[in-house]
């Protein structure tokens, strides 16, 4: 993934609209499947098992009507098996996390306002076992007249409607809402004949009910049983995860390409980020395109090192015997917490030829805290 | 919607958004560069533009594992909010 696709949330969330790549009555369909996998075995949170397996395709049909007119429909399904849910099965009264679907759907449309210029936006829902998710946005480019520079400007936003489930199968808080707006600029740039690069600036804005509502945190203390509930069997008892209602983010990227001949080519990319929650984190990322076999087969190596603080709530541990020991906002969050990781990743392309487009890309991910794990996907496309 | 009072670190926003014009003239410093001289530009390899669906797919993957991803969709807060 560029920099800049870091900054965007899903296929129809570009940072920047696509413009019409083809005749009127031309487009593609594409499809892909995912899967991610990462095992627990006492690893990031030692309270939780965090095991969790994600299989999801997804379609995408994209269609020229005219020349200054294009849309694209996105349309994905989420199978998720993960220990959390699992819980659900053992122990009754405790939550099921998020479920184990999740249904999108998302309508994109770019229209030409000007030469070069495209206004862009997008509409688009999804639904999952606890929630339900509007999403809108509206996006503009303007590209120079000597296709050197490109700017682009997006506006993105979700509101979210929650229905609380805690740890415990507690459901009596209702449901909440949660607002998310995301303004981000970006600029292509063609530096040289043989160099191009991009640039990404993101602020983000939420508002809302930010926890993940079965989230806990264990108070321990010597004097307190084992608990069957936790992963480890810690003395402990669960409190609810508790976090800022606001939260305003920040992301910088940048990344430069270089051509090297005939389907080769260097590329170096990176991203800074710092939110007010306290996490700050830096990502870089290194790629090497190269042929395997001339105008058929293209691969793509990359290695991504990403590093983040934890957030200013986060403890590995909270200790006490009463809930008046716990801070008022307080996670025991993996993802709240402080690790780098380093990840691998091969990507292969196949172009026999005419209208048909594969690939395969395969990537593993090693964290410091041990949340280690592999994601690939399969895709394909149609031109016609 | 509850609503709970917490102070901004300033200081540390002020940083980061400072660092932007920063790194915003790294992509001003575009040259003008002929059309004839770029040649390079025809390979697909040099099309830096987003391809949807790895896109998505990477965005929701690294969304799920890592508290500085995301945060504009439907997770909350970090890491598993989605899963």
């Amino acid at each position: 993934m560029t920099a800049r696709a870091q900054e965007s949330s899903d296929s129809s969330g570009s940072s920047r609209p696509l413009s019409n790549e083809g005749d009127p009555g031309t487009g593609s369909l594409s499809t892909q499947l995912g899967i991610y996998h990462h095992d627990d075995d006492l690893a990031g949170n030692p309270f939780l098992d965090e095991q969790l397996t994600v299989i999801e395709p997804i379609v995408i049909w994209d269609y020229n009507v005219s020349e200054d007119f294009g849309y694209s429909l996105t349309a994905s399904y989420d199978n998720v098996s993960a220990a959390s849910i699992d819980r659900l099965h053992k122990f009754p009264e405790q939550s099921g996390a998020s479920g184990d679907y999740y249904y999108g759907l998302d309508f994109a449309a770019r229209h030409r306002v000007g030469d070069g210029e495209w206004l862009g936006w997008l509409l688009g829902g999804s639904v999952e076992y606890d929630y339900t998710s509007l999403h809108f946005g509206a996006n503009f480019s303007d590209e120079s007249a000597d296709k050197n520079t490109t700017n682009a400007f997006a506006l993105t936003g979700y509101y979210d409607t929650i229905d609380i489930i805690r740890f415990d199968g507690a459901q009596d808080e209702g449901t909440d809402t949660r607002l998310s707006l995301a303004g981000t600029y970006s600029r292509y740039a063609v530096l040289g004949p043989t160099w191009a690069s991009d640039l990404s600036a993101t602020l983000s804005f939420q508002s809302g009910f930010l926890e993940t509502a079965y989230n806990a945190v264990v108070l321990e203390d010597p004097s307190f049983p084992a608990n069957p509930n936790l992963d480890n069997q810690a003395q402990g008892i669960e409190f609810t995860e508790e976090l800022p209602d606001t939260r305003i983010r920040a992301a910088l990227s940048y990344t430069a390409r270089h051509y090297l001949g005939p389907a080769r080519a260097v590329e170096l990319g990176g991203r800074l980020y710092g939110d007010d929650w306290g996490i700050y984190s830096v990502a870089i990322e290194p790629r090497y395109y190269m042929p395997l076999v001339d105008d058929k087969i293209n691969l793509r190596l990359r290695y991504r090192y990403y590093k983040q603080t934890e957030a200013d709530d986060f403890e590995d541990h909270f200790l006490g015997t009463t809930a008046a020991d716990l801070p008022e906002d307080r996670t025991q969050d993996a993802e709240l917490g402080a690790f780098d990781s380093h990840g691998l990743g091969a990507r292969f392309d196949l172009s026999p030829g005419g209208r048909h487009a594969w690939y395969v890309d395969l990537n593993y991910s090693l964290r410091s805290d041990d949340l280690d794990g592999y994601f690939a996907s399969f895709g394909y496309t149609y031109h016609f | 919607m509850r609503i709970k009072a917490r102070r901004l670190p300033r200081r540390s926003l002020f940083r980061i958004l400072l660092g932007v014009p920063l790194l915003l003239s790294l992509g001003a410093c575009a040259s003008t560069v002929p059309f004839y001289e770029k040649s390079a530009f025809s390979d697909p390899v040099m099309d830096m533009a987003d391809q949807p669906l790895e896109t998505h797919w990477y965005a929701k993957v690294y969304f799920s594992v890592e508290g500085s991803i995301g945060g504009i969709g439907t997770s909350g807060g970090g890491g598993c909010g989605c899963y």
